[in-house]
């Protein structure tokens, strides 16, 4: 579903994606709004109940650089898009901890379009 | 104002706009082309290979000949031109056809020499843009003195009409460009211009910012050059100085930049406003940034140097004068400066001095338009071109029939719509008296004009030694004291439209609806992201 730099990493369980309008917006002399559209970017918030600590390391490895490109499917005609994204904060909680063995679960972190 | 579509005006002042800007800067050996000599293996009659280094990089036309399959009779082609029409532009035309897989059975060859050695980042080579037809093999040789081979480049299964090879040659006497195979059968090979160097264009992400300021001065001691600065993203280094492979040794001065401003009329297409005709003068990598801002100045910047006049009888030919001496080729001067007879300067002046002398003298506006053409003319002549009330008011459509009216007429109509804040009005210094030196016979005479019904105001003095005679100071007094009486300065920060220019006549709205005209005299345009401005004008109160 979701490939990051050319790579499939595990299909999320929480998908949505956010489009922005990148804008400045004032109000001209008469009071009435005037917006200069400066660009449409993406945002797309991704989570996983429980993932495998295989998996949970090709997720967190794959979005690790500064940018990368994220190929998705996008809301707008539905079809996959790619763009280059950069990756907001990475939350991961604890499942439990037996034998000293460590299990995931609830990962959620955004990736926003550069 | 520059003609922009229909798109385009509806475009610029709706509620939500977006809007583009892109920088295009050449990085050429300009002393390459002045001495270059091209030569050929073949030419075709109609061929003009001096054209190649000529820096006009499209043909005038398509024009048909009887290559297989070429001359549509859609309308699109002209016939050649004659030997004696001198101003149309072919570049060189192979004498030989290539076969049916476009292969030459001879590869064509065009050779330039040097006199001396030139440095450039590369070469382009613009083939036939207008057809879309190019040269899919061929390989570029670069040699030194003595046919020294320095650098060479094979190409194969070419794809566009404009080749660039990006390679820093140093120190080259001669360039040979060898055609094998076009990208039709039975075709000339054909080659519009050679250019000694590349363009690099900063567009989207790569242009962090860029800011335009063109000016106009109406009655001043100044000649203002319009000023483009710009901010590129210089991340991949190209622009550091110690950078081996960077652009930084092959920059020079006098380098072309050209801006565009663009609006997007549909989803993703943009009308551009081109701004040409400007040159590089500062460059500097920033420090703690990875940018580098870059600063270009119109050809006025270029002209402060010493002017040696040669014999002249009227302001048309020492204005023609002062701009081939100059070296400033594209120009418009109107009739109208025949009519003052003048012997020119008596001292020494600088070009730009001379030129502000010259419109002064002959009430002109001294600009350089948008398409890099140096324009002098009458104030008058160019304010019964731009004056709003001569505009009839939006295409309308009634019935079966379009009245053809000016469609421009809400572009010049500076609203609040469009507008920030509510316009800022000053009122320029009054004038009293001006005092006018005539220069006749190496002797200067002042004679003093008074400014009818004002009590108390500055005193002007105009000391120009075009004007020789008291009916001409005359003349030039009353358009000056006209003039310094339009004092209404009005100042607006707003969304910015490209389409207008300096000398456009403009409503800017007040709060008093008390909508009086005023001509553009200064436009600033700002883009980061997104196009604003602010624009200055001066009316009558």
């Amino acid at each position: 579903m979701i490939k990051i730099d050319g790579k499939e990493i595990p299909s999320p369980s929480d998908y949505q994606v956010g489009i922005m309008d990148i804008s400045k917006a004032e109000r001209n002399a008469r009071g009435d709004m005037i917006i200069e559209r400066i660009t449409t970017k993406r945002k797309i918030e991704l989570g996983w109940k429980h993932l495998s600590k295989s998996d949970l390391q090709t997720v967190m490895n794959a979005v690790s650089p500064v940018f990368f490109k994220v190929e998705y499917i996008d809301p707008l005609n539905s079809v996959k898009k790619t763009g280059t994204f950069y990756a907001g904060d990475r939350n991961v909680g604890a499942l439990d901890y037996i034998n000293g063995d460590i299990r995931w679960k609830d990962i959620k972190f955004s990736v926003i379009e550069k | 104002m520059i003609e922009v579509s229909r798109e385009f005006k509806q475009a610029v002042y709706a509620p939500i706009r977006k809007t583009a800007a892109k920088v295009v800067f050449a990085i050429l050996d300009n002393g390459a082309y002045g001495d270059a000599t091209p030569s050929a293996t073949s030419n075709a009659s109609i061929s003009r290979i001096l054209q190649l280094t000529d820096k006009k990089r499209e043909m005038s036309h398509k024009y048909g000949t009887f290559e297989r399959d070429y001359f549509k009779l859609d309308g699109s082609f002209r016939i050649p031109p004659k030997p004696t029409e001198l101003e149309s532009d072919l570049g060189w035309w192979s004498g030989e056809i290539c076969g049916a897989g476009g292969v030459f059975a001879n590869p064509q060859t065009v050779t330039l020499d040097f006199s001396e050695g030139h440095n450039s980042i590369g070469l382009t080579i613009i083939f036939d843009t207008l057809a879309n037809e190019y040269a899919v093999d061929f390989d570029i040789f670069v040699y030194r003195a003595n046919d020294e081979l320095i650098a060479s480049k094979e190409v194969v299964d070419n794809n566009s009409s404009s080749y660039v090879w990006i390679n820093g040659l140093d120190d080259y006497n001669k360039v040979v460009v060898t055609i094998k195979k076009w990208v039709r059968p039975y075709r000339r090979a054909r080659i519009v211009e050679v250019d000694f160097g590349a363009f690099q264009e900063y567009a989207g992400d790569k242009l962090i910012k860029v800011n335009l300021i063109e000016q106009m001065n109406v009655v001043g001691d100044t000649l203002p050059a319009n000023e483009i600065k710009f901010v590129i993203d210089n991340s991949s280094k190209e622009f550091n100085i110690l950078n081996p492979q960077g652009f930084y040794r092959f920059l020079k001065e006098r380098q072309e930049v050209s801006l565009s401003i663009g609006v997007e009329i549909e989803d993703d297409i943009f009308e551009y406003v081109n701004m040409l005709g400007y040159y590089l003068v500062d460059w500097q990598s920033d420090e703690g940034a990875l940018t580098t801002t870059l600063t270009a100045r119109n050809i006025f910047d270029l002209l402060d140097k010493e002017y040696s006049q040669g014999t002249v009888t009227n302001l048309y030919e020492l204005t023609e004068d002062v701009l081939l001496k100059a070296n400033v080729p594209n120009y418009f001067i109107h009739p109208s400066l025949r009519d003052y007879t003048t012997s020119g300067f008596p001292d020494k002046v600088t070009y730009r001095k001379a030129l502000q002398c010259i419109g002064i003298a002959s009430k002109s506006a001294l600009y350089q338009s948008r398409d890099a053409k140096f324009i002098i003319e009458p104030f008058v002549v160019l304010d019964e071109n731009t004056s709003y009330i001569n505009f009839a008011g939006p295409d309308m459509f009634t019935g079966m029939v379009t009245p053809t009216v000016y469609s421009g007429y809400d572009m010049k109509n500076i609203t609040f719509d469009n507008v920030y804040k509510e316009p800022q009005i000053n009122l320029d210094k009054l004038i009293q008296t001006l005092v006018m030196v005539v220069h006749s016979n190496g002797t200067k005479t002042e004679y003093a004009f008074h400014n009818e019904g004002v009590k108390e105001g500055a005193t002007l003095k105009c000391d120009n030694p075009l004007i020789n005679s008291l009916s001409h100071a005359t003349e030039i007094a009353k358009w000056i004291i006209v003039e310094s009486n339009l004092r209404a300065l009005y100042q607006v920060n707003w969304r910015q439209n490209p389409a207008l220019e300096c000398g456009d006549i403009v409503f800017i709205e007040d709060s008093f609806g008390a909508q009086k005209q005023s001509r553009i005299t200064k436009q600033e345009y700002e883009f980061a992201g997104f196009l604003s401005g602010k624009t200055e004008s001066k009316g009558g109160v």
